[in-house]
């Protein structure tokens, strides 16, 4: 019998502290003060000083009245219904008015407990207590307020260190937020990795993506523009830079002066970008005009990808991007490690900054011949639904948008030509273009969970999907590859779960045979 | 497999969720009968809604129910379900950071409950299950995320 079945339950359930309720109350009342004093301040503001009468004293009473009872009855019952206790090392929580929740947490994932003081906590002698828990991308939940005795007694049922607590003085804005006061250590300057140069920069700063972001902005921009402005006439400029006015010349401008912004944004962002290496972080330091200092642990990074701009790929230069996980002070996210490098220098990059994800395979698994119908019919009915739009918004004119079908179905070949995937020693390298060629490289013990999925469509043809989501931010980050041969995408898919399940019958093809990897 | 009070519960659910359709077109369809105007034919509108409701208050949640399938072992949970797209999550126990069980009004009126295992990259939902099952299948992962340790 394991052991945890024969310890005595350790607690009853417990409620948060009395005082609660009014750190509560005040919370949800801080909401509800909007909404109930607008009609006041209404008539304040319609009336003037008329407006001081007896049925407006009524609205204001009345409208303070609920308000009091609505925030007081709600941190009533959030209070009575929320209980928390230890048991079999488990964390237990019970709460919610209409939805009921009731949540545990395994010990062993509470990585440690912040005691956090604010304000009102400190007028009653309480302390709000925030569990992390491990590479979580948010922390896990906090009690509201208790006391400094129960919080400690809670600090040991849970046998948690000294160290693992830490105490962190807030005012009851931040407790809303969940923000960590930064704790910025001095790190010693490291020799860089790699800086960016400046012919790089302008290179990179002419072939970034950033033109689809840019292009409906200035498009939008210049149509405000026109109806706000009619005195500056765009055709006129057109007509002098181009010569002559046509919806070409338009055209023309319009890419040409978003190619400027994303030109101008790329140097913004990354002028100056180094990275260095100090002990287990690395530090990135970036901007032109506002410099930027980012720190990433090196182990918060979940996975690595290495992108292939649309105007880079043709020239062999990539972008190296880093996911993340984390909270507070280190938020996770999807941040660059390197905005511009050599395709070849890749390996070697990876190999100096985050040695884990050190893999570009040389070859990949590819998903059937059969696929490349779908690949492209994916694309083309895009293709189809946009020229649709194009032609009831823009007719006769709008039938030229059929002529980029050609366009989207050699899209759709693409993406099936660069569709693919590499399994070794516990790494999973995941090939696939949207627009750019994206290569995501994860290591399987950052596999936070995997989907294989198959369509009615691709049941007829024996395809299936494969897509595994490694934390970072908040919701994770998610890199899938589609129309895999079924039972490859079956074994893809068992090779990222640890044991096999009666729902898995399936052997482990050849390439998937561990090579003296753990688990 | 879920309860199969769920059905019931998905299928007011998607009743709920199809008034959405149904309430601009009766309006549509009023406005043109009292301004006497392509009536009776803006009738017509009123199938739309009605093959909505058809589909996903009498079709589609049965298969869904049947097909939905989720397993629990030392190692991972295992959750298969859809209809046009059959998806198989795998989630290693290694990875889970809690486990909460959740009812809504309706969910408790039925005595129903719904799993979630959250890990860092989000969370997964076994929907519908009878809350002494729920809570055991909470427990069981709970205890079991407790032990895996290769993180």
């Amino acid at each position: 019998m394991p052991l945890w079945l024969v310890l005595p339950t350790m607690s009853e359930p417990q409620r948060l502290h009395p005082a609660a309720i009014i750190i509560l109350a005040l919370r949800v009342g801080r909401q509800l003060v909007l909404p109930l004093a607008a009609p006041v301040v209404f008539s304040l503001i319609s009336q003037g000083l008329d407006a001081l009468t007896l049925g407006f004293l009524v609205l204001a009473i009345s409208a303070l009245t609920l308000l009091i009872i609505l925030s007081a009855g709600w941190g009533f019952l959030y209070w009575q219904r929320y209980t928390f206790q230890v048991v079999d090392n488990e964390l237990h929580l019970n709460q919610g008015i209409i939805f009921r929740k009731q949540r545990t947490i395994p010990r062993e994932r509470i990585q440690a407990i912040d005691f956090v003081e604010g304000v009102l906590h400190r007028v009653f002698g309480l302390v709000a207590v925030r569990v992390q828990t491990a590479g979580g991308s948010e922390p896990g939940f906090s009690l509201i307020g208790i006391s400094r005795a129960d919080a400690d007694a809670l600090r040991q049922e849970l046998e948690l260190r000294p160290s693992q607590v830490q105490e962190v003085a807030a005012t009851d804005a931040d407790l809303d937020s969940e923000e960590v006061p930064e704790t910025t250590s001095a790190e010693p300057a490291a020799e860089p990795i790699r800086a960016i140069s400046t012919r790089q920069l302008l290179i990179a700063a002419a072939t970034s993506g950033g033109i689809g972001i840019a292009l409906p902005i200035i498009a939008s921009g210049m149509s405000v523009l026109n109806n706000m402005m009619p005195e500056i006439d765009l055709f006129d400029l057109a007509t002098r830079l181009f010569g002559g006015v046509s919806w070409w010349s338009i055209a023309l401008f319009v890419l040409l002066a978003a190619w400027i912004l994303s030109f101008a944004g790329t140097i913004l962002a990354h002028a100056g970008f180094t990275i260095r290496r100090s002990d287990d972080n690395l530090l990135i330091e970036r901007g032109l005009i506002e410099k930027r200092r980012a720190t990433v642990p090196l182990n918060r990074i979940q996975a690595i990808r290495v992108i292939d701009g649309v105007l880079r790929q043709p020239f062999g230069y990539a972008m190296v991007k880093v996911e993340s996980a984390g909270y507070g002070d280190s938020a996770g996210e999807s941040s660059v490690l390197f905005p511009f490098i050599r395709k070849s220098e890749v390996d070697q990059f990876l190999e100096r900054t985050v040695p884990e994800f050190a893999w570009m395979p040389a070859s990949y698994e590819k998903p059937p011949r059969r696929a490349i119908r779908r690949y492209i019919t994916r694309k083309v009915l895009l293709g189809l639904g946009l020229s649709a739009i194009a032609i009831a918004l823009l007719y006769p004119l709008g039938l030229w948008a059929l002529a980029t079908l050609p366009l989207f179905a050699a899209h759709g070949y693409l993406c099936y030509r660069d569709a693919g995937w590499a399994v070794s020693n516990g790494t999973l390298v995941m090939r696939y273009r949207s627009l750019a060629r994206s290569t995501a490289i994860i290591p399987k013990r950052r596999i936070q969970s995997s989907d294989v999925s198959q369509s009615i469509l691709q049941r007829r043809a024996s395809l299936g999907n494969i897509s595994a989501t490694v934390a970072s931010g908040v919701s994770g980050a998610t890199f899938s590859v589609i129309h895999l041969e079924k039972g490859v995408a079956d074994q893809l898919f068992a090779w990222t779960g640890r044991g096999r399940t009666s729902l898995d019958r399936s052997r482990l093809p050849r390439q998937l045979k561990p090579r003296g990897e753990a688990g | 497999m879920l309860d199969p009070r769920a059905l019931r519960v998905w299928r007011i659910g998607a009743a709920l969720g199809t008034l959405f359709i149904w309430i601009p077109a009766i309006i549509v369809v009023t406005v043109t009968y009292m301004a006497d105007w392509i009536w009776p034919w803006a009738a017509l509108i009123l199938l739309f809604p009605l093959l909505i409701t058809v589909l996903q208050v009498l079709i589609l949640p049965p298969i869904e129910w049947r097909r939905w399938r989720y397993e629990v072992s030392e190692r991972e949970v295992d959750m298969k379900r859809g209809v046009f797209v059959v998806t198989r999550t795998l989630v290693p126990m290694s990875r889970v950071q809690h486990v909460d069980t959740q009812q809504g009004p309706l969910l408790r009126y039925y005595g129903l409950s719904a799993v979630t295992i959250t890990t860092a990259g989000g969370g997964h939902e076994i929907p519908g299950l009878s809350e002494d099952v729920a809570s055991e299948v909470r427990d069981r992962i709970a205890s079991l995320a407790g032990v895996a340790d290769d993180v």
